[in-house]
């Protein structure tokens, strides 16, 4: 089920009147209709998925509890990687397998062997990188001693499968997540009423934004040949702006369903698109993700310990693995390298942070250094991402091939050239919108605080309104994909 | 709780008043695909021809010059997925039905309603005729199946300006209003002839079933079945894909060598048609309907 589809608005209301006025005495039956909520949600999607995420929560909360049971150091690490096991296994044979096996067999091909191979003609399971990876990290915590198991089958099933972050993230942590299926909820107006403008806020990036984006990006990377570089680097920057609205607006629409039931998610997305290089972009872009790799990867490798050797190789490796887990393909593992190596003069010249005190100030016009950082770390991303969005690396090769090209000078071409000076609009105000709220927990949070009601609800009426108006073929989310 | 379900129904009552004003609004405006329904509803007893298919049936047939009574039951779009509801669901009421044409164009065997970028059309069936077919929720509405400002433009043209919409007749044939430029047919032929061209051949097999499954039904009532490759532009047919072109055609030729109750012909490349019986480069226009209309009921009549 699509967050932006009238399913959605049709099932949403619903289980929040069942969540609050009919469950509302009984935690475990909340959690219940959670659970239930939850496997409907993405059952609607495809039923016979339901299986796996049931296995994964099971696997997991078996072994979650076997490893705090046991002392046996040894025993104890077998254990977790059993739970590894299962759900890279998982991974492994419903995203990656086809990828290595092709790779496999194209490696022994330039030794002279001819294999023959038969590829899993498999649909990848929605979501299935997401939910590994919440699991994966509960069984960690656990091992690490820095989490206590849950006892309650239940609690543990809707920590796994809650339906507002289900399919696309945040990926949250059992230590923030689990507490509150296990710990009672009031209902907060606040909490509520702030929910519901996130939600709005989230619908608006992905329906007016990024979803007509997607015909202008989608002309150009299906045809590319076709345009000239000029027209190329707009589709760059089209789709920068798309991926942005549309995982950072399901995102928003995510944690302001969440709150609508009491609970509070993490944030995924600080304005990444405001940082002035490309740590601090990777401190801001995808938080919950980049935040498990930091935790469960980079840091068990050494981290910035040792040489500057020892940490360049684990930043490499870091990278090419976030790229990696986009997807099977190697546009993502080169997607990830750049970005590693463009992320390499920092810690080579060791630059101190002093983005997180400039976060702080709230000044409306950028410093000349802030500007000109914010720029070229924008421009950098806007070409990289065309490994993200080409078909493939030869592809995207070739798309960057054309943008520089002579014809990178001449006036971009358009089908429908008002409908795209008009997104072009819709996305400096967008822009605009969010410089000004860049300190908020998303852009339009304090945005009317102060207003009259009337001069608030006019405010929100005009997004509902451009909503409707813009609103183009709706899209999947990206990151469904993935 | 109570003041957050006040304050909000109070914010949503205006958007629910506006969309509901809206949806009866665009549901009063005639449309053909209810004048077909209702024709097939009030005739069942002396319909004797159904013509179904897409727009090349839609804009070729013009059942007022078929000597026997015809509805055509074309609609942009349709698919033969459709095509099989359509039929399937109506075959018993018609009483004389006599003879099903079914077009069987170039894009017949490669493509389906739901799965493509047509898909808000769905919503035409599920709210003005009685096909009964899988559609999504959004589909029974009409602001939530097109975008709000086709909707504005459509209520505008309507209710302020007066404007009908496209012109159809009581036994459901069409006239397309917009002029295309014939000049340009060549151009348009690359273009129209690389849409046409489907990228993978996944429905084949399924659309296959689904012709199958018409021809079959059709012959266990006893119903005789014409399918027709309506004509196209010369410069079009040159430009479609040889492949997928062969594919079309041999399963025409397969049902008519398979079923006794079926007949196939294939009129893509005939000749009597000519640049001034086009709209563009597959649809016939006013003048090449009635050409073909009456090449059909030469058929039906023999």
């Amino acid at each position: 089920m699509l967050f932006n589809s009238l399913d959605f608005a049709v099932f949403l209301p619903i289980v929040f009147i069942l969540y609050w006025f009919v469950c509302n005495r009984n935690l475990g039956l909340q959690n219940v209709l959670i659970v239930t909520a939850s496997y409907f949600f993405y059952g609607w999607w495809d039923w016979r998925f339901l299986s796996l995420i049931f296995f994964s929560t099971s696997v997991d909360y078996i072994i979650g509890l076997a490893i705090s049971r046991q002392q046996d150091v040894f025993k104890r690490k077998v254990l977790l990687w059993i739970s590894i096991a299962v759900n890279i296994g998982l991974l492994g044979v419903f995203k990656y397998y086809n990828f290595f096996l092709e790779n496999f067999v194209n490696a022994f091909s330039l030794f002279g062997s001819d294999l023959r191979y038969n590829s899993l003609n498999i649909i990848l399971p929605v979501g299935i990188s997401f939910y590994t990876f919440q699991t994966l990290s509960y069984t960690i915590d656990i091992y690490r001693k820095q989490l206590e198991p849950t006892k309650n089958f239940v609690s543990f099933m809707a920590f796994v499968s809650f339906f507002p972050q289900l399919v696309a993230g945040p990926i949250e942590r059992a230590k923030k997540l689990l507490p509150q299926f296990e710990a009672k909820r009031t209902f907060n107006f606040d909490k509520a009423v702030d929910g519901l403008k996130q939600v709005l806020w989230g619908l608006f990036k992905k329906m007016v934004i990024a979803d007509n984006c997607a015909f202008y990006v989608d002309t150009f990377f299906g045809n590319h040949e076709a345009y000239s570089g000029s027209t190329l680097l707009i589709g760059a920057f089209f789709f920068t702006i798309q991926i942005y609205c549309d995982f950072s607006g399901y995102s928003d629409i995510a944690i302001g369903v969440s709150r609508l039931f009491g609970f509070n998610l993490s944030k995924n997305f600080a304005f990444p698109y405001f940082a002035k290089n490309i740590g601090e972009f990777w401190r801001r872009w995808h938080i919950s993700l980049t935040t498990w790799f930091r935790d469960y990867v980079y840091i068990p490798l050494g981290g910035n310990q040792g040489s500057k050797m020892f940490h360049v190789r684990n930043v490499i490796i870091l990278f090419i693995l976030i790229g990696f887990w986009h997807g099977a393909a190697w546009k993502f593992i080169v997607y990830g390298f750049i970005n590693a190596l463009y992320f390499l003069p920092l810690i080579l010249w060791r630059r101190k942070r002093t983005d997180k005190k400039k976060e702080k100030t709230n000044h409306l016009i950028p410093s000349k250094a802030e500007l000109i950082g914010i720029l070229k770390t924008f421009s950098f991303l806007v070409l990289v991402r065309v490994f993200f969005r080409a078909d493939n690396l030869q592809t995207a090769i070739s798309y960057l091939g054309k943008i520089f090209s002579a014809s990178l000078f001449s006036i971009p071409q358009f089908a429908n050239r008002t409908g795209a000076i008009l997104v072009f609009l819709c996305i400096l105000v967008f822009l605009a919108i969010e410089w000004v709220g860049k300190t908020n927990e998303y852009a339009i949070e304090k945005i009317g605080g102060r207003w009259k009601r009337h001069y608030r609800w006019a405010f929100y009426y005009v997004l509902v309104f451009c909503i409707f108006y813009f609103y183009a073929k709706p899209q999947q989310f990206i990151y469904f994909q993935f | 709780m109570k003041k957050f379900l006040n304050l909000f129904l109070l914010f949503a009552l205006p958007i629910l008043v506006v969309g509901c004003t809206m949806e009866f609004l665009l549901r009063h405006i005639p449309n053909q695909y209810q004048v077909k329904s209702d024709y097939l509803n009030t005739h069942q007893t002396s319909i004797k021809t159904l013509l179904v298919g897409s727009s090349h049936i839609l804009y070729g047939v013009n059942p007022d010059f078929l000597t026997e009574e015809a509805l055509n039951y074309g609609n942009v779009s349709q698919t033969i997925d459709i095509d099989y509801n359509i039929i399937h669901q109506n075959i018993t009421k018609l009483d004389s039905l006599d003879t099903v044409v079914l077009r069987l164009s170039y894009t017949t065997l490669f493509e389906q309603l739901k799965a493509g970028d047509e898909s808000w059309r769905i919503k035409n069936y599920t709210m003005y005729t009685d096909v009964n077919l899988d559609s999504k929720m959004k589909h029974h509405f009409e602001i939530f199946s097109v975008k709000l400002k086709y909707n504005l433009e459509q209520i505008y043209n309507f209710y302020i300006l007066n404007e009908t919409p496209e012109f159809v007749n009581a036994s459901g044939w069409a006239t397309n209003n917009s002029h295309y430029n014939l000049e340009k047919l060549e151009a348009l032929s690359t273009l129209i002839a690389k849409k046409h061209t489907a990228k993978t051949d996944d429905l084949y097999a399924d659309n296959c079933r689904y012709l199958d499954k018409i021809i079959q039904e059709c012959d266990d009532k006893g119903i005789k079945i014409v399918l027709i490759t309506t004509p196209a532009y010369r410069d079009y047919v040159d430009k479609l894909d040889s492949l997928q072109l062969e594919k079309t055609i041999s399963v025409g030729v397969l049902m008519q060598n398979n079923y006794s109750n079926c007949l196939y012909f294939n009129f893509l490349k005939d000749k009597r048609f000519g640049r001034q019986d086009f709209i563009d480069v597959d649809h016939l226009n006013e003048q090449g309907a009635e050409k073909f209309s009456k090449v059909i009921d030469s058929i039906l009549t023999q």
